[in-house]
């Protein structure tokens, strides 16, 4: 019997839930203004791959679905498509340099805007409670379309988020001991 | 009473909330999960937690669907009574999904959710990461705690100037970080040293043993949602 | 027959050229009490994840000559595949934590409850454990909450539970008091009568000289020697650890004051009968 992931990629998922779920709250401490709750999730994927970091976000989710709030669990498609995108990345090597990284965030923020516009738009008219609701509300009130002025906000907050998520993890993975790093195959695709 | 009953009891509820557009019935059923949520022990605050997501939420219905700016920019609004009811409604739907979620929260402790996920059906592997972060986040905080209590005796200020403050971030999450992915290795380690996923069965001890009535509740409120989801296709 | 063998063995960690362990030659016999002896770096730790299955799959490294356990070779399964037959038990008990119980007893009934066998037998390994180690008073206590000492016992109760043919304890005792590491040893010795094979791996000559039937010395990742305590008495003393009375024997002895006729104390109950033995002829 050889299980879809090995024990050890199993409790990195876990930890990677945990960083998730911690270090958004860190922010909130130090009063930033950015949500950095998917730093578990670029961890796991430059560390184990896409499919284990698809597996983290959208867990993560879940359980914040439950534990804080039911739009977390309605974004559950969004952080899973920042894990695979994020771990794809990783592995064509988009974390081996400072230009390559930023390269890399825009692309995951690329496609949260695919999947998280229509979520924000059709799910919740727009609106999700955070201070990105007043964009939307200006973008509406200049002419745009609900859809245009969701997906230019979606893409604006995230960008700033998913950079700063990308770099801290990347960062962090570096700065990991070599006898740490070796124990995960991915951590060779980081530089 | 067994932890997934009320789990169970969440799926139909929030699709009857979807369901039913009458938005004084829904205030109603709000009202009373806010009552029974209130009476429960910390009652207080779940509550505060319920209003820390609802209220910003309201606010930021209010402002998209009400149009407010474009009174403000000077445009004439038509609709504002509709749309603002649409979004009334939403908010009502999300607020009795979360209330109903706190208040299932707080009729069951992580150690009974654990044990009640192990015992299940799910494949081992699934269950471990559905409760592992769980345990590991409480660690974590408690942790972030220690590290931030030691960076501020280093002068780490939390109320420092902004770019100061990226830089205990970095500070506060780097030891964090390390010390956790350092332990996963013998995390891994000791889970196949006790023949964790070696079978496809495991036994689980002192798992909660649900009651014959909520075997059949759970099949009950399965089929219901199956019927309002039918019926929230078919509209 | 033996219930494991090495035979020509030698291990390269992945990424290094020169060997962490060469030259390995024993076996070991089911019931049976093996101590291996070494300093810090002496390959200790290594050898004990190879003969725990580790390698190479959760310790990547290549593997020459022999190292089977019954007729199978070590490296050939998954480190879960050998969790019924052999556990180890590190130096640092909170490694051994699963971080998956809310209580002492749970976390030692994990084990157990992953091979799916029924809960009375369970109960009864959980419960026999706890009772060997004695940790029954630390069964409803939050396993994060345990002190280093109270960790260890917990830690090989876990292990105790799974029932393994051998038993490999890496310096597991460190945090606990002598007096109450010397009577666990004596009660996993009557585990061993019934068929269990014992491997201390320490640094401390006195503790594997009164409790192991035979010693194997590794000195930079070589085995050195192997044989009773009496025989590698002399060049053992070189290389660990042993306390002062043992020590001064050794210097005795290589000063040239012994009496030849008169073999050397390899425990502190012998010491003085030796010493009287030398004094008086």
């Amino acid at each position: 019997m050889n299980p879809l992931f090995s024990t050890r990629t199993l409790t990195l998922m876990s930890a990677g839930i945990a960083f998730n779920m911690v270090l958004g709250q860190l922010a909130s401490m130090l009063k930033l203004p950015i949500f950095i709750d998917a730093i578990g999730t670029f961890v796991v994927a430059l560390l184990a791959g896409p499919l284990a970091a698809l597996v983290t976000g959208l867990v993560t989710n879940l359980i914040w679905g439950v534990l804080t709030s039911p739009v977390a669990a309605a974004f559950a498609p969004v952080a899973a498509v920042i894990g695979l995108v994020a771990g794809l990345c990783a592995r064509a090597g988009g974390f081996r340099s400072l230009p390559r990284v930023l390269l890399s965030s825009l692309l995951v923020t690329l496609a949260v805007v695919v999947v998280a516009t229509p979520i924000r738009a059709y799910l919740f008219g727009g609106a999700t409670g955070s201070g990105a609701d007043f964009v939307v509300a200006y973008m509406n009130a200049l002419g745009s379309k609900l859809l245009e002025s969701v997906a230019f906000t979606v893409f604006g907050v995230n960008l700033v988020d998913k950079v700063v998520s990308a770099l801290i993890a990347w960062l962090l993975v570096r700065g990991l001991p070599e006898r740490v790093r070796a124990q995960f195959p991915g951590a060779a695709q980081v530089r | 009473m067994h932890p997934f009953t009320g789990l169970a009891l969440l799926l139909p509820l929030g699709l009857l909330a979807m369901r039913i557009d009458l938005p004084s019935l829904l205030a109603v059923a709000l009202a009373l999960l806010l009552v029974a949520l209130g009476m429960r022990p910390l009652g207080g605050a779940r509550l505060r937690q319920w209003a820390l997501v609802l209220l910003p939420l309201a606010l930021g219905l209010t402002l998209v669907h009400g149009r407010y700016l474009d009174s403000w920019l000077g445009q004439v609004v038509d609709n504002r009574q509709a749309a603002l009811l649409a979004a009334l409604r939403l908010w009502l739907r999300v607020a009795i999904v979360l209330a109903a979620a706190l208040l299932w929260l707080s009729s069951i402790t992580t150690a009974s959710l654990t044990r009640a996920l192990f015992a299940s059906r799910l494949p081992p592997g699934v269950a471990y990461l559905l409760a592992s972060p769980l345990l590991l986040s409480e660690q974590l905080k408690a942790r972030l705690a220690a590290v931030s209590e030691a960076q501020a005796a280093r002068g780490v200020d939390v109320a420092a100037p902004f770019f100061r403050r990226w830089r205990s971030l970095l500070a506060l999450a780097a030891p964090l970080v390390v010390w956790t992915l350092s332990d996963v290795g013998e995390r891994a380690a000791a889970l196949d040293a006790r023949a964790f996923r070696s079978r496809l069965r495991r036994t689980t001890l002192d798992a909660p043993q649900p009651a014959i009535w909520e075997r059949w509740l759970w099949y009950g409120c399965a089929l219901l949602a199956l019927v309002l989801a039918g019926s929230l296709l078919w509209r | 027959m033996a219930l494991m063998r090495f035979s020509g063995a030698s291990l390269t960690r992945r990424g290094v050229t020169q060997p962490a362990l060469s030259g390995l030659d024993f076996s070991l016999a089911p019931g049976e009490v093996l101590a291996v002896l070494g300093g810090s770096g002496s390959g200790k730790s290594t050898l004990a994840c190879w003969m725990a299955g580790w390698v190479p799959h959760a310790l990547p490294a290549q593997c020459d000559g022999t190292a089977v356990l019954g007729a199978e070779s070590l490296a050939g399964a998954q480190p879960v595949a050998w969790a019924q037959r052999v556990q180890l038990v590190q130096a640092n008990p909170y490694a051994a934590l699963t971080g998956c119980a809310f209580s002492v007893a749970a976390e030692v009934a994990f084990g157990p409850e992953n091979l799916g066998l029924a809960e009375a037998e369970i109960r009864r390994r959980v419960a026999a454990a706890l009772a060997l180690c004695e940790a029954d008073a630390l069964a409803a206590r939050h396993p994060a909450s345990l002190s280093g000492g109270e960790a260890q016992r917990v830690a090989i109760a876990a292990a105790l539970a799974m029932q393994p043919q051998l038993l490999l304890l890496d310096e597991a005792f460190s945090r606990l008091t002598p007096a109450a590491a010397t009577s666990l040893l004596g009660r996993l010795h009557d585990l061993c009568r019934d068929g269990m094979a014992l491997v201390l791996f320490d640094k401390q000559f006195d503790l594997a000289a009164r409790h192991a039937g035979r010693i194997l010395l590794l000195d930079g990742g070589r085995q050195v020697a192997l044989g009773g305590a009496v025989e590698l008495f002399d060049v053992a003393l070189t290389q660990v650890r042993a306390c002062d009375a043992l020590r001064a024997a050794h210097r005795a002895r290589q000063a040239g004051a012994w009496h030849a006729e008169v073999s050397p104390p390899v425990t502190t109950a012998t010491v003085a009968a030796r010493f009287g033995e030398v004094l008086h002829g």
